[in-house]
């Protein structure tokens, strides 16, 4: 499965690029997302939690920024994901670029989703994860802007970012849109009708 | 496959409901009405809440009655329970018109209304009914009792205003005028499935135009919702084939459909436009 969502953000791309590879800002305004551990500057261990309807679960797993081209300012996350009640898991692949719009900055999300386990047994496609992306992303893209506006009140914060690092980011909020589909999927077939 | 171990809980007043909710909601507790919705995710191991807080011993909670105006339908209504009008007049015929579109029989014996509204389905008729129509939503809880419109309640697949703690105890939907016309019309593969889209309309017709214009679409985005735009378009209008139509396109154009691999957002926009404009046809005729 694959989709395309887009954000836009009120920081000059060069700065945009910055927050973006700062994955402890970036983890913080995933809905429900909880970053774990920090294996090295590319790999990073975290959890998302994630709802729809009575379904609710956690997916553990990791991220790994697999590609990072500074000059163009695009990257490629690589995430992977299983719910520890093994209800399936998740391989999916995330390439986000950044481009000017405005005096802001566009950002371009393009995911690829595979799901295994139960979770990918039950019927195809469904009418809502789409709808449930872009809600996940403009939540993110608010809490974002509310961080930015935050910490350009406060100009010691970039300096003191954490060096590089990756973008989990989307990868866990795509192994929450995935299972998302998953779920409705069952829904979809099992359910009242 | 069964269900993963939860515990059960019957309590027998909406005090002792709320009462419970408020303990085990943190622990993944959830209310069971009709169950259509919850108790195929469990027995399928996707759902595996806690808790139960079963509410179907709850006295009190099986009453649909009129209350200043409103039709009150409480938390345990079935939906078979519209199949007679509950209530005379333009609202008891509407309900009864759109109930028999949900799913099968022994499904709508079963399945609740309120049910229906805390599930959220995009596709459900009563969550397009009650926005549409502009139902309020009593939610209980022991931090005590709010009420929600239908656009504050509904935000998006499977969402809701409801916080885990809560308890949709009753929905409240204002009577239709004596003279009030309808017309609902939705499409689905096969009788019984899940609608791809549908269309709620109505309005009543005075000195020949239209008036009190309301027009909903359900199933085609995240939430059903009324479309403003197009009810401007046809207030005060003489329902003319000309006049419904271009409502039914600026529903068209409105729109934000969702998008899968079964039904393109365009198929979803295509089917909104055709129903809204069946439905004020109905409703008109």
């Amino acid at each position: 499965m694959e989709f395309d969502n887009t954000l836009e953000v009120s920081l000059p791309p060069d700065e945009a690029w910055r927050v973006l590879l700062d994955i402890r800002r970036i983890a913080a305004c995933i809905p429900g997302a909880e970053l774990t551990e920090v294996v090295d500057e590319r790999t990073y261990k975290g959890k998302v939690s994630v709802r729809i309807g009575p379904v609710a679960m956690s997916l553990v797993g990791r991220a790994r920024l697999e590609e990072v081209d500074h000059a163009n300012r695009r990257a490629r996350v690589k995430a992977q994901g299983a719910d520890p009640k093994g209800r399936g898991s998740t391989d999916s692949v995330i390439d986000f670029r950044l481009e000017p719009a405005g005096n802001g900055t566009r950002v371009l999300i393009h995911t690829d989703v595979k799901l295994a386990g139960s979770i990918a047994q039950y019927g195809r496609g469904s009418g809502m994860i789409q709808s449930v992306a872009s809600q996940l992303i403009a939540r993110f893209g608010e809490a974002l802007k509310t961080q930015i506006a935050e910490s350009s009140s406060r100009p010691a914060t970039a300096a003191n970012a954490v060096p590089p690092p990756a973008k989990p980011a989307s990868g866990l909020a795509l192994i929450a849109r995935a299972l998302w589909d998953s779920i409705v999927r069952v829904f979809r077939r099992q359910q009242r009708r | 496959m069964k269900p993963a171990r939860f515990e059960y809980h019957a309590p027998k007043t909406v005090e002792s409901a709320v009462a419970l909710l408020a303990e085990v909601a943190p622990r993944e507790g959830r209310v069971l009405a009709g169950g259509q919705s919850l108790v195929p995710a469990m027995a399928l191991r996707l759902a595996m809440p806690g808790h139960l807080v079963d509410i179907n011993g709850v006295a009190g909670l099986d009453r649909v009655r009129v209350e200043a105006r409103e039709l009150v339908i409480d938390a345990c209504v079935r939906h078979a329970a519209f199949h007679r009008q509950v209530v005379g007049g333009p609202l008891g015929a509407l309900l009864s018109h759109v109930v028999r579109h949900i799913a099968h029989y022994p499904i709508r014996i079963r399945g609740t209304f309120c049910g229906s509204l805390a599930h959220a389905d995009p596709a459900s008729e009563w969550c397009l009914v009650a926005a549409t129509l502009g139902a309020r939503m009593t939610a209980r809880s022991v931090r005590g009792t709010r009420v929600l419109t239908a656009a504050d309640f509904f935000q998006g697949p499977m969402a809701t205003a409801l916080a885990a703690d809560e308890l949709l105890a009753e929905a409240r939907l204002p009577l239709l005028p004596a003279d009030a016309r309808f017309g609902f019309h939705e499409f689905s593969r096969r009788a019984g499935d899940f609608a791809v889209a549908m269309s709620l309309a109505t309005f009543r017709i005075g000195n020949g135009v239209m008036t009190g214009v309301r027009l909903g679409i359900g199933g085609v985005e995240g939430s059903p919702r009324r479309i403003g735009a197009a009810e401007a378009m046809l207030e005060g209008q003489r329902p003319s084939s000309t006049v419904l139509r271009a409502a039914a396109d600026q529903v068209a154009r409105t729109v934000e459909p969702l998008d899968d691999a079964r039904y393109a957002a365009g198929y979803r926009r295509d089917l909104a436009r055709v129903l809204a404009r069946r439905a004020l046809e109905s409703a008109a005729a």
